[in-house]
Protein backbone atom coordinates (compact mmCIF):
# COMPACT_ATOMS: atom_id res chain seq x y z
CA UNK A 1 0.00 0.00 0.00
CA UNK A 2 1.68 3.07 -0.99
CA UNK A 3 2.73 5.78 1.58
CA UNK A 4 0.81 8.79 2.72
CA UNK A 5 0.94 12.29 1.18
CA UNK A 6 -0.95 11.79 -1.93
CA UNK A 7 -4.50 12.18 -3.21
CA UNK A 8 -5.97 9.81 -5.61
CA UNK A 9 -7.62 11.15 -8.99
CA UNK A 10 -10.96 10.00 -8.78
CA UNK A 11 -14.60 10.64 -6.94
CA UNK A 12 -12.97 8.66 -3.37
CA UNK A 13 -10.29 11.04 -1.70
CA UNK A 14 -7.62 9.00 0.25
CA UNK A 15 -4.64 9.69 2.58
CA UNK A 16 -4.70 11.91 5.16
CA UNK A 17 -5.88 15.96 4.71
CA UNK A 18 -2.78 16.74 2.95
CA UNK A 19 -3.68 20.24 1.74
CA UNK A 20 -3.19 20.62 -1.42
CA UNK A 21 -2.82 16.90 -3.14
CA UNK A 22 0.41 16.08 -4.83
CA UNK A 23 -1.34 15.83 -7.93
CA UNK A 24 -2.64 19.00 -7.93
CA UNK A 25 0.82 20.71 -7.21
CA UNK A 26 2.41 18.75 -9.69
CA UNK A 27 0.25 19.70 -12.27
CA UNK A 28 0.67 22.89 -11.32
CA UNK A 29 4.80 23.11 -10.92
CA UNK A 30 4.46 21.08 -14.40
CA UNK A 31 3.15 24.31 -15.88
CA UNK A 32 6.21 26.72 -14.28
CA UNK A 33 4.65 27.58 -10.59
CA UNK A 34 7.99 26.81 -8.70
CA UNK A 35 6.63 27.85 -5.47
CA UNK A 36 4.24 24.62 -5.79
CA UNK A 37 7.59 22.86 -6.41
CA UNK A 38 9.49 23.60 -3.34
CA UNK A 39 6.01 22.28 -1.48
CA UNK A 40 6.56 19.09 -3.24
CA UNK A 41 10.69 19.47 -2.27
CA UNK A 42 9.72 20.14 0.85
CA UNK A 43 7.00 17.14 1.69
CA UNK A 44 9.54 14.15 0.00
CA UNK A 45 12.74 15.15 0.31
CA UNK A 46 12.49 13.91 4.03
CA UNK A 47 11.93 10.11 2.88
CA UNK A 48 14.12 10.05 0.08
CA UNK A 49 16.81 11.43 1.58
CA UNK A 50 16.37 8.76 4.09
CA UNK A 51 16.01 6.35 1.25
CA UNK A 52 18.92 7.14 -0.66
CA UNK A 53 21.25 7.29 3.30
CA UNK A 54 20.45 3.70 3.11
CA UNK A 55 21.01 2.65 -0.52
CA UNK A 56 24.71 4.80 -1.16
CA UNK A 57 25.33 4.35 2.87
CA UNK A 58 27.00 8.23 2.17
CA UNK A 59 25.02 11.18 3.85
CA UNK A 60 26.67 14.06 1.52
CA UNK A 61 26.44 11.23 -1.41
CA UNK A 62 22.98 10.92 -0.52
CA UNK A 63 22.04 14.56 -0.82
CA UNK A 64 23.81 15.18 -3.85
CA UNK A 65 22.11 12.57 -5.50
CA UNK A 66 18.34 13.60 -4.20
CA UNK A 67 18.79 17.16 -5.37
CA UNK A 68 20.30 15.82 -8.82
CA UNK A 69 16.66 13.85 -8.85
CA UNK A 70 14.49 16.32 -8.19
CA UNK A 71 16.07 18.61 -10.46
CA UNK A 72 15.57 16.42 -12.95
CA UNK A 73 12.17 16.28 -11.97
CA UNK A 74 11.55 19.61 -12.13
CA UNK A 75 13.09 19.28 -15.88
CA UNK A 76 11.13 16.19 -16.87
CA UNK A 77 7.39 17.42 -15.47
CA UNK A 78 6.39 18.83 -18.50
CA UNK A 79 6.29 15.04 -19.85
CA UNK A 80 5.18 14.26 -16.45
CA UNK A 81 1.17 12.86 -17.28
CA UNK A 82 0.42 11.65 -13.58
CA UNK A 83 0.75 7.87 -14.69
CA UNK A 84 2.31 7.06 -11.58
CA UNK A 85 1.69 9.29 -7.76
CA UNK A 86 4.11 12.14 -8.41
CA UNK A 87 5.61 10.33 -4.73
CA UNK A 88 6.11 6.90 -6.52
CA UNK A 89 8.15 8.81 -9.61
CA UNK A 90 10.34 9.96 -7.19
CA UNK A 91 11.07 7.05 -5.62
CA UNK A 92 11.88 5.99 -9.20
CA UNK A 93 14.57 8.87 -9.77
CA UNK A 94 16.14 8.86 -6.77
CA UNK A 95 16.61 4.28 -6.84
CA UNK A 96 17.54 4.38 -10.32
CA UNK A 97 20.45 7.29 -9.49
CA UNK A 98 21.80 5.47 -6.67
CA UNK A 99 22.32 2.56 -8.10
CA UNK A 100 24.11 4.76 -10.84
CA UNK A 101 25.92 5.80 -8.53
CA UNK A 102 27.09 2.64 -7.15
CA UNK A 103 27.70 1.06 -10.02
CA UNK A 104 29.72 4.43 -11.44
CA UNK A 105 31.84 3.39 -8.42
CA UNK A 106 32.70 -0.12 -9.16
CA UNK A 107 32.13 -0.17 -13.44
CA UNK A 108 32.71 -3.91 -14.19
CA UNK A 109 29.98 -4.82 -11.22
CA UNK A 110 27.09 -6.22 -11.91
CA UNK A 111 24.25 -4.40 -9.28
CA UNK A 112 22.95 -8.03 -8.48
CA UNK A 113 26.45 -9.68 -7.28
CA UNK A 114 27.75 -8.55 -3.81
CA UNK A 115 30.95 -6.73 -3.66
CA UNK A 116 34.04 -7.74 -2.08
CA UNK A 117 34.20 -8.26 1.43
CA UNK A 118 36.64 -5.51 2.05
CA UNK A 119 35.07 -2.77 -0.26
CA UNK A 120 36.20 0.34 0.48
CA UNK A 121 33.34 2.57 0.16
CA UNK A 122 31.92 0.79 3.29
CA UNK A 123 34.69 1.87 4.95
CA UNK A 124 35.43 4.93 3.38
CA UNK A 125 32.05 6.69 4.61
CA UNK A 126 30.34 5.04 7.11
CA UNK A 127 27.57 7.74 7.58
CA UNK A 128 24.73 5.17 8.10
CA UNK A 129 21.74 6.79 8.89
CA UNK A 130 20.98 4.93 12.42
CA UNK A 131 23.77 4.07 14.75
CA UNK A 132 22.35 4.68 17.86
CA UNK A 133 22.02 0.84 19.15
CA UNK A 134 24.86 -1.71 18.72
CA UNK A 135 21.57 -3.79 17.11
CA UNK A 136 21.03 -1.09 14.63
CA UNK A 137 24.93 -1.07 13.74
CA UNK A 138 24.44 -4.41 13.19
CA UNK A 139 21.51 -4.09 10.88
CA UNK A 140 23.08 -1.55 8.89
CA UNK A 141 26.81 -3.81 8.55
CA UNK A 142 25.07 -6.56 7.51
CA UNK A 143 22.52 -4.50 5.15
CA UNK A 144 25.73 -3.14 3.63
CA UNK A 145 27.11 -6.56 2.65
CA UNK A 146 24.13 -6.77 0.44
CA UNK A 147 24.00 -6.18 -3.39
CA UNK A 148 22.99 -2.94 -4.38
CA UNK A 149 20.37 -4.49 -5.88
CA UNK A 150 19.10 -6.86 -2.83
CA UNK A 151 19.64 -3.33 -0.55
CA UNK A 152 17.42 -1.14 -2.23
CA UNK A 153 14.69 -3.83 -2.92
CA UNK A 154 14.72 -4.56 0.94
CA UNK A 155 14.62 -1.01 1.68
CA UNK A 156 11.86 0.03 -0.74
CA UNK A 157 9.91 -2.67 0.67
CA UNK A 158 10.31 -2.74 4.34
CA UNK A 159 11.37 0.99 5.07
CA UNK A 160 9.27 2.74 2.36
CA UNK A 161 6.18 0.08 2.22
CA UNK A 162 6.32 0.18 -1.68
CA UNK A 163 4.72 -2.44 -3.40
CA UNK A 164 6.81 -5.35 -5.66
CA UNK A 165 5.24 -3.63 -9.05
CA UNK A 166 6.40 -0.33 -7.43
CA UNK A 167 9.94 -1.58 -6.56
CA UNK A 168 10.45 -3.40 -10.03
CA UNK A 169 9.89 0.02 -12.00
CA UNK A 170 12.19 1.47 -9.34
CA UNK A 171 14.85 -0.83 -9.66
CA UNK A 172 14.13 -2.04 -13.54
CA UNK A 173 14.02 -5.43 -12.49
CA UNK A 174 11.06 -8.06 -13.09
CA UNK A 175 8.51 -8.27 -10.28
CA UNK A 176 9.57 -11.80 -9.80
CA UNK A 177 13.10 -11.13 -9.68
CA UNK A 178 12.46 -8.50 -6.93
CA UNK A 179 10.74 -11.11 -4.49
CA UNK A 180 13.99 -12.84 -5.01
CA UNK A 181 16.16 -10.42 -3.80
CA UNK A 182 14.17 -9.61 -0.94
CA UNK A 183 14.04 -13.20 -0.22
CA UNK A 184 18.17 -13.45 -0.76
CA UNK A 185 18.21 -9.83 1.53
CA UNK A 186 15.92 -11.52 4.30
CA UNK A 187 18.24 -14.61 4.29
CA UNK A 188 21.41 -12.60 5.23
CA UNK A 189 19.47 -10.45 7.15
CA UNK A 190 18.20 -12.77 9.33
CA UNK A 191 21.48 -15.38 9.40
CA UNK A 192 23.43 -12.16 10.47
CA UNK A 193 20.99 -11.14 13.29
CA UNK A 194 21.08 -14.38 14.44
CA UNK A 195 24.43 -14.95 14.48
CA UNK A 196 25.17 -11.11 15.85
CA UNK A 197 22.31 -12.69 19.00
CA UNK B 1 25.25 60.10 -28.24
CA UNK B 2 24.88 58.89 -31.64
CA UNK B 3 27.01 55.70 -31.73
CA UNK B 4 26.13 52.02 -30.01
CA UNK B 5 29.34 51.37 -28.63
CA UNK B 6 28.53 49.14 -25.38
CA UNK B 7 29.12 51.81 -22.85
CA UNK B 8 26.61 54.38 -23.87
CA UNK B 9 23.35 51.36 -24.35
CA UNK B 10 24.33 50.65 -20.86
CA UNK B 11 24.15 53.80 -19.33
CA UNK B 12 20.95 54.14 -20.61
CA UNK B 13 19.95 50.61 -19.52
CA UNK B 14 20.79 51.58 -16.10
CA UNK B 15 18.96 54.74 -16.31
CA UNK B 16 15.86 52.82 -17.52
CA UNK B 17 16.67 50.33 -14.67
CA UNK B 18 16.36 52.78 -12.07
CA UNK B 19 13.61 54.87 -13.44
CA UNK B 20 11.38 51.20 -14.03
CA UNK B 21 12.69 50.41 -10.21
CA UNK B 22 11.20 53.40 -8.73
CA UNK B 23 7.83 52.76 -10.27
CA UNK B 24 5.21 51.62 -7.13
CA UNK B 25 4.04 48.37 -7.69
CA UNK B 26 7.26 47.02 -8.76
CA UNK B 27 8.92 44.63 -7.19
CA UNK B 28 12.47 44.06 -8.87
CA UNK B 29 13.69 44.11 -12.19
CA UNK B 30 15.32 40.88 -13.22
CA UNK B 31 16.53 39.19 -16.34
CA UNK B 32 14.54 35.83 -17.38
CA UNK B 33 15.69 33.06 -18.80
CA UNK B 34 16.59 34.57 -21.90
CA UNK B 35 18.82 37.55 -20.13
CA UNK B 36 20.62 34.91 -18.43
CA UNK B 37 21.22 32.76 -21.28
CA UNK B 38 22.82 35.43 -23.28
CA UNK B 39 25.00 36.46 -20.80
CA UNK B 40 26.45 33.38 -20.77
CA UNK B 41 26.68 33.21 -24.20
CA UNK B 42 28.13 36.30 -24.62
CA UNK B 43 30.68 35.15 -22.08
CA UNK B 44 31.86 32.36 -23.32
CA UNK B 45 31.90 33.67 -27.00
CA UNK B 46 33.70 36.87 -26.48
CA UNK B 47 35.76 35.20 -23.45
CA UNK B 48 35.90 38.08 -21.48
CA UNK B 49 34.40 38.36 -18.43
CA UNK B 50 32.61 41.51 -19.02
CA UNK B 51 30.01 43.68 -16.49
CA UNK B 52 27.27 41.59 -15.10
CA UNK B 53 24.18 42.38 -17.87
CA UNK B 54 21.70 45.32 -16.14
CA UNK B 55 19.04 42.85 -14.86
CA UNK B 56 15.63 42.80 -16.76
CA UNK B 57 16.54 45.81 -19.50
CA UNK B 58 17.62 45.64 -22.73
CA UNK B 59 18.36 48.35 -25.16
CA UNK B 60 18.90 48.16 -28.94
CA UNK B 61 18.57 50.24 -31.81
CA UNK B 62 16.06 49.07 -34.26
CA UNK B 63 15.98 47.80 -37.60
CA UNK B 64 15.18 50.78 -38.81
CA UNK B 65 18.29 52.65 -37.59
CA UNK B 66 16.47 55.67 -36.14
CA UNK B 67 14.18 54.33 -33.49
CA UNK B 68 15.06 52.67 -29.42
CA UNK B 69 13.87 49.13 -28.70
CA UNK B 70 13.84 48.97 -25.30
CA UNK B 71 12.70 45.79 -23.49
CA UNK B 72 12.07 45.81 -19.44
CA UNK B 73 11.19 42.56 -17.57
CA UNK B 74 10.03 42.83 -14.31
CA UNK B 75 8.24 41.83 -11.23
CA UNK B 76 5.08 43.06 -10.00
CA UNK B 77 3.57 43.33 -5.90
CA UNK B 78 0.30 41.91 -5.61
CA UNK B 79 -1.76 44.59 -4.75
CA UNK B 80 -0.88 46.85 -7.56
CA UNK B 81 -2.90 46.22 -11.47
CA UNK B 82 -0.51 44.92 -13.64
CA UNK B 83 -0.97 46.95 -16.47
CA UNK B 84 -1.47 50.23 -13.88
CA UNK B 85 2.40 49.21 -13.15
CA UNK B 86 3.99 48.61 -16.55
CA UNK B 87 1.85 51.69 -17.86
CA UNK B 88 3.76 53.50 -15.44
CA UNK B 89 6.94 52.03 -16.10
CA UNK B 90 6.37 52.42 -20.06
CA UNK B 91 6.23 56.10 -19.31
CA UNK B 92 9.17 56.38 -16.78
CA UNK B 93 11.58 54.04 -18.96
CA UNK B 94 10.68 56.18 -22.04
CA UNK B 95 11.44 59.84 -20.39
CA UNK B 96 14.53 58.60 -18.72
CA UNK B 97 15.70 56.81 -22.11
CA UNK B 98 14.89 60.02 -24.50
CA UNK B 99 16.63 62.29 -22.05
CA UNK B 100 19.91 60.53 -22.02
CA UNK B 101 19.84 59.22 -25.84
CA UNK B 102 18.92 63.10 -26.37
CA UNK B 103 15.86 61.73 -28.87
CA UNK B 104 11.95 62.61 -28.86
CA UNK B 105 10.54 60.18 -27.53
CA UNK B 106 8.49 58.30 -30.37
CA UNK B 107 11.55 57.97 -31.58
CA UNK B 108 11.64 54.86 -27.94
CA UNK B 109 9.80 52.11 -28.24
CA UNK B 110 9.35 50.64 -24.56
CA UNK B 111 7.99 46.75 -24.22
CA UNK B 112 7.11 45.82 -20.71
CA UNK B 113 6.46 42.49 -19.14
CA UNK B 114 5.74 40.84 -16.36
CA UNK B 115 7.62 37.46 -15.88
CA UNK B 116 6.41 37.26 -12.08
CA UNK B 117 3.76 38.69 -9.62
CA UNK B 118 5.28 38.25 -5.93
CA UNK C 1 29.83 -8.16 17.37
CA UNK C 2 30.14 -11.35 15.19
CA UNK C 3 28.89 -10.90 11.87
CA UNK C 4 27.85 -13.68 9.46
CA UNK C 5 30.95 -14.37 7.63
CA UNK C 6 28.89 -16.19 4.60
CA UNK C 7 28.77 -14.22 1.51
CA UNK C 8 25.65 -13.26 0.01
CA UNK C 9 24.94 -15.85 -2.82
CA UNK C 10 24.51 -13.44 -6.31
CA UNK C 11 20.58 -12.82 -7.90
CA UNK C 12 20.50 -15.48 -10.60
CA UNK C 13 16.33 -15.30 -10.90
CA UNK C 14 16.34 -18.96 -10.39
CA UNK C 15 13.48 -19.60 -7.75
CA UNK C 16 14.92 -20.14 -4.34
CA UNK C 17 15.04 -24.07 -3.76
CA UNK C 18 16.18 -23.41 0.44
CA UNK C 19 14.13 -26.10 2.17
CA UNK C 20 13.49 -26.46 6.08
CA UNK C 21 14.51 -29.64 7.68
CA UNK C 22 11.00 -30.81 7.73
CA UNK C 23 10.79 -30.19 3.79
CA UNK C 24 8.49 -27.34 3.56
CA UNK C 25 10.55 -24.06 1.47
CA UNK C 26 11.74 -21.35 3.57
CA UNK C 27 10.11 -19.12 1.00
CA UNK C 28 6.48 -20.47 1.73
CA UNK C 29 6.97 -20.40 5.23
CA UNK C 30 8.00 -16.44 4.85
CA UNK C 31 5.05 -15.79 2.17
CA UNK C 32 2.38 -17.20 5.37
CA UNK C 33 4.14 -13.76 7.19
CA UNK C 34 3.61 -11.81 4.45
CA UNK C 35 0.18 -12.82 3.77
CA UNK C 36 0.86 -13.17 0.40
CA UNK C 37 0.43 -17.86 0.98
CA UNK C 38 -2.62 -19.59 2.97
CA UNK C 39 -2.75 -20.23 6.28
CA UNK C 40 -1.15 -23.68 7.07
CA UNK C 41 -1.65 -25.76 10.18
CA UNK C 42 1.26 -27.29 9.86
CA UNK C 43 3.30 -24.41 11.08
CA UNK C 44 1.57 -24.08 14.31
CA UNK C 45 3.20 -27.65 14.82
CA UNK C 46 6.46 -27.83 13.55
CA UNK C 47 9.48 -26.49 15.10
CA UNK C 48 11.37 -25.73 12.17
CA UNK C 49 8.75 -23.33 10.64
CA UNK C 50 8.69 -22.14 14.13
CA UNK C 51 11.99 -20.57 14.20
CA UNK C 52 12.18 -19.54 10.51
CA UNK C 53 8.89 -17.47 11.47
CA UNK C 54 10.45 -16.24 14.43
CA UNK C 55 13.56 -15.03 13.13
CA UNK C 56 11.48 -12.82 10.30
CA UNK C 57 10.01 -11.22 13.41
CA UNK C 58 12.79 -10.67 15.51
CA UNK C 59 14.01 -8.66 11.77
CA UNK C 60 10.47 -6.99 12.05
CA UNK C 61 11.37 -5.53 15.53
CA UNK C 62 14.58 -3.81 13.96
CA UNK C 63 12.74 -2.43 11.13
CA UNK C 64 10.32 -0.89 13.24
CA UNK C 65 13.53 0.32 15.10
CA UNK C 66 15.20 1.53 12.41
CA UNK C 67 11.85 3.35 10.48
CA UNK C 68 11.84 5.13 13.99
CA UNK C 69 15.70 5.96 14.31
CA UNK C 70 15.61 7.17 10.82
CA UNK C 71 12.98 9.66 12.04
CA UNK C 72 14.92 11.14 14.58
CA UNK C 73 18.35 11.37 12.72
CA UNK C 74 18.90 14.48 11.32
CA UNK C 75 21.69 12.98 9.37
CA UNK C 76 20.63 14.70 6.38
CA UNK C 77 19.52 18.11 5.85
CA UNK C 78 16.32 18.37 4.02
CA UNK C 79 16.27 22.52 4.87
CA UNK C 80 19.26 22.41 2.89
CA UNK C 81 18.20 20.22 0.08
CA UNK C 82 15.09 21.81 -0.72
CA UNK C 83 17.26 25.26 -0.32
CA UNK C 84 19.71 24.03 -2.77
CA UNK C 85 16.86 22.62 -5.22
CA UNK C 86 15.54 25.86 -5.26
CA UNK C 87 18.75 27.86 -6.26
CA UNK C 88 18.77 25.62 -9.45
CA UNK C 89 15.28 25.55 -10.07
CA UNK C 90 14.92 29.34 -10.42
CA UNK C 91 17.62 29.46 -12.59
CA UNK C 92 15.67 27.38 -14.82
CA UNK C 93 11.74 28.76 -14.50
CA UNK C 94 9.37 28.46 -17.03
CA UNK C 95 7.54 31.44 -17.94
CA UNK C 96 5.07 30.37 -21.19
CA UNK C 97 3.60 32.52 -23.53
CA UNK C 98 3.51 36.45 -23.19
CA UNK C 99 0.13 37.47 -22.81
CA UNK C 100 -0.89 41.20 -23.84
CA UNK C 101 -2.37 43.42 -20.72
CA UNK C 102 -3.90 46.79 -21.64
CA UNK C 103 -5.36 47.60 -25.16
CA UNK C 104 -4.60 46.39 -28.13
CA UNK C 105 -2.19 48.86 -29.56
CA UNK C 106 -0.20 48.80 -26.14
CA UNK C 107 3.14 46.85 -26.02
CA UNK C 108 2.51 45.35 -22.54
CA UNK C 109 2.73 41.68 -21.31
CA UNK C 110 2.60 39.42 -18.77
CA UNK C 111 3.94 35.86 -19.08
CA UNK C 112 1.68 32.73 -18.70
CA UNK C 113 3.33 31.37 -15.28
CA UNK C 114 3.07 34.85 -13.72
CA UNK C 115 -1.19 34.97 -15.30
CA UNK C 116 -1.77 31.33 -13.84
CA UNK C 117 -0.33 32.35 -10.31
CA UNK C 118 -3.10 35.20 -10.22
CA UNK C 119 -6.12 32.97 -11.06
CA UNK C 120 -4.83 29.99 -9.20
CA UNK C 121 -4.61 32.02 -5.98
CA UNK C 122 -8.30 33.70 -6.74
CA UNK C 123 -9.24 30.44 -6.90
CA UNK C 124 -7.63 28.82 -3.95
CA UNK C 125 -9.42 32.17 -2.01
CA UNK C 126 -12.90 30.37 -2.98
CA UNK C 127 -13.81 28.45 0.33
CA UNK C 128 -13.40 24.75 -0.33
CA UNK C 129 -11.73 25.11 -3.58
CA UNK C 130 -7.80 24.14 -4.54
CA UNK C 131 -6.91 25.00 -7.91
CA UNK C 132 -4.29 22.53 -10.10
CA UNK C 133 -3.54 23.13 -14.03
CA UNK C 134 -4.09 26.91 -14.83
CA UNK C 135 -3.36 27.57 -18.91
CA UNK C 136 -4.13 30.64 -20.08
CA UNK C 137 -4.39 31.03 -23.99
CA UNK C 138 -5.03 33.78 -26.78
CA UNK C 139 -8.53 33.54 -28.42
CA UNK C 140 -7.41 33.21 -31.37
CA UNK C 141 -3.99 31.45 -31.62
CA UNK C 142 -0.87 32.74 -33.38
CA UNK C 143 2.82 32.31 -34.33
CA UNK C 144 4.88 34.47 -31.76
CA UNK C 145 2.93 37.38 -29.42
CA UNK C 146 -0.41 37.77 -29.82
CA UNK C 147 -2.59 40.42 -29.03
CA UNK C 148 -5.99 40.26 -27.87
CA UNK C 149 -8.85 38.64 -25.72
CA UNK C 150 -7.63 35.31 -23.92
CA UNK C 151 -9.47 32.63 -22.50
CA UNK C 152 -8.53 30.78 -19.15
CA UNK C 153 -8.79 26.64 -18.56
CA UNK C 154 -8.81 25.26 -14.87
CA UNK C 155 -8.81 22.85 -13.45
CA UNK C 156 -9.63 22.22 -9.85
CA UNK C 157 -10.58 20.22 -6.70
CA UNK C 158 -13.69 21.34 -4.72
CA UNK C 159 -14.94 20.13 -1.31
CA UNK C 160 -17.99 17.32 -1.91
CA UNK C 161 -20.60 19.52 -0.16
CA UNK C 162 -20.22 22.28 -3.19
CA UNK C 163 -22.60 21.48 -6.05
CA UNK C 164 -20.59 21.41 -9.74
CA UNK C 165 -22.28 23.96 -11.47
CA UNK C 166 -22.49 26.70 -8.21
CA UNK C 167 -18.33 25.72 -7.79
CA UNK C 168 -17.60 26.31 -10.76
CA UNK C 169 -19.63 29.79 -11.52
CA UNK C 170 -17.71 30.62 -8.08
CA UNK C 171 -14.43 30.34 -9.31
CA UNK C 172 -15.34 31.77 -12.35
CA UNK C 173 -16.71 35.20 -11.18
CA UNK C 174 -12.81 35.10 -9.09
CA UNK C 175 -10.87 34.79 -12.14
CA UNK C 176 -12.55 37.23 -13.76
CA UNK C 177 -12.44 40.09 -10.99
CA UNK C 178 -8.38 38.70 -10.26
CA UNK C 179 -8.14 39.34 -14.31
CA UNK C 180 -9.79 42.91 -14.45
CA UNK C 181 -8.72 44.04 -10.70
CA UNK C 182 -5.49 42.40 -10.59
CA UNK C 183 -4.13 42.29 -13.96
CA UNK C 184 -5.51 44.16 -16.37
CA UNK C 185 -6.12 40.67 -19.20
CA UNK C 186 -9.11 41.21 -21.27
CA UNK C 187 -10.66 37.34 -20.08
CA UNK C 188 -13.55 36.48 -22.27
CA UNK C 189 -13.93 32.83 -21.30
CA UNK C 190 -13.01 31.23 -18.15
CA UNK C 191 -13.41 27.18 -18.36
CA UNK C 192 -13.42 25.33 -15.27
CA UNK C 193 -13.01 21.55 -15.15
CA UNK C 194 -13.81 19.82 -11.15
CA UNK C 195 -11.50 17.16 -11.38
CA UNK C 196 -11.29 15.75 -7.93
CA UNK C 197 -12.82 16.23 -4.70
CA UNK C 198 -11.45 17.54 -1.44
CA UNK C 199 -12.69 16.22 1.96
CA UNK C 200 -14.65 18.69 3.92
CA UNK C 201 -11.95 18.53 6.47
CA UNK C 202 -9.71 19.84 3.95
CA UNK C 203 -11.68 23.22 3.04
CA UNK C 204 -11.18 25.98 5.15
CA UNK C 205 -14.58 26.40 6.38
CA UNK C 206 -15.62 22.62 5.96
CA UNK C 207 -19.22 21.96 5.91
CA UNK C 208 -22.16 22.51 3.89
CA UNK C 209 -22.36 25.03 1.28
CA UNK C 210 -24.48 25.27 -1.72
Amino acid sequence: MPGDGNHTSGPTPSGPAADPGDELLAARAREGDEGAFETLVHRHGPALLKLAVRILGDTAEAEDAVQEAFVSAWRRLPEYRGEAAFRTWMYRIVTNRCLNQLRSRRPAADLDTVPEPAAPEHEASPARAAESTAAMKALGTALAELSPEQRACWVLRELHNQSYEEIAEAVGITHQAVRGRIFRARRHLTEAMGAWR
Amino acid sequence: MTTEDSSSRRQVEEAVAAAAAGVPGVAYLRPGLTGLLRARTARLVHGTAGPEPVSGVRVRLGADRSTWQIEVKLTTLTGHRAVDVTRAVRTAASAAAGALLGVPEARVAVSVTVTGVL
Amino acid sequence: MALNANPVPPDDDLPDTELLDCGRSLESVWAVHDAEGPPDPHLLRCPHCATALRELHALDDLVRQARSADEDTAAADPARLTARVMDIVRLELRPGRSLPLGEADEDLWIVEAAAAKSFRAAADAVPGVRAGSCQVLPLTPGAGRVRGPVTVRLEVAAALSWNLQDVAEAVRTAVTSAAVQALGLDVRAVDVAVIDILDDEDAPDGGDRG
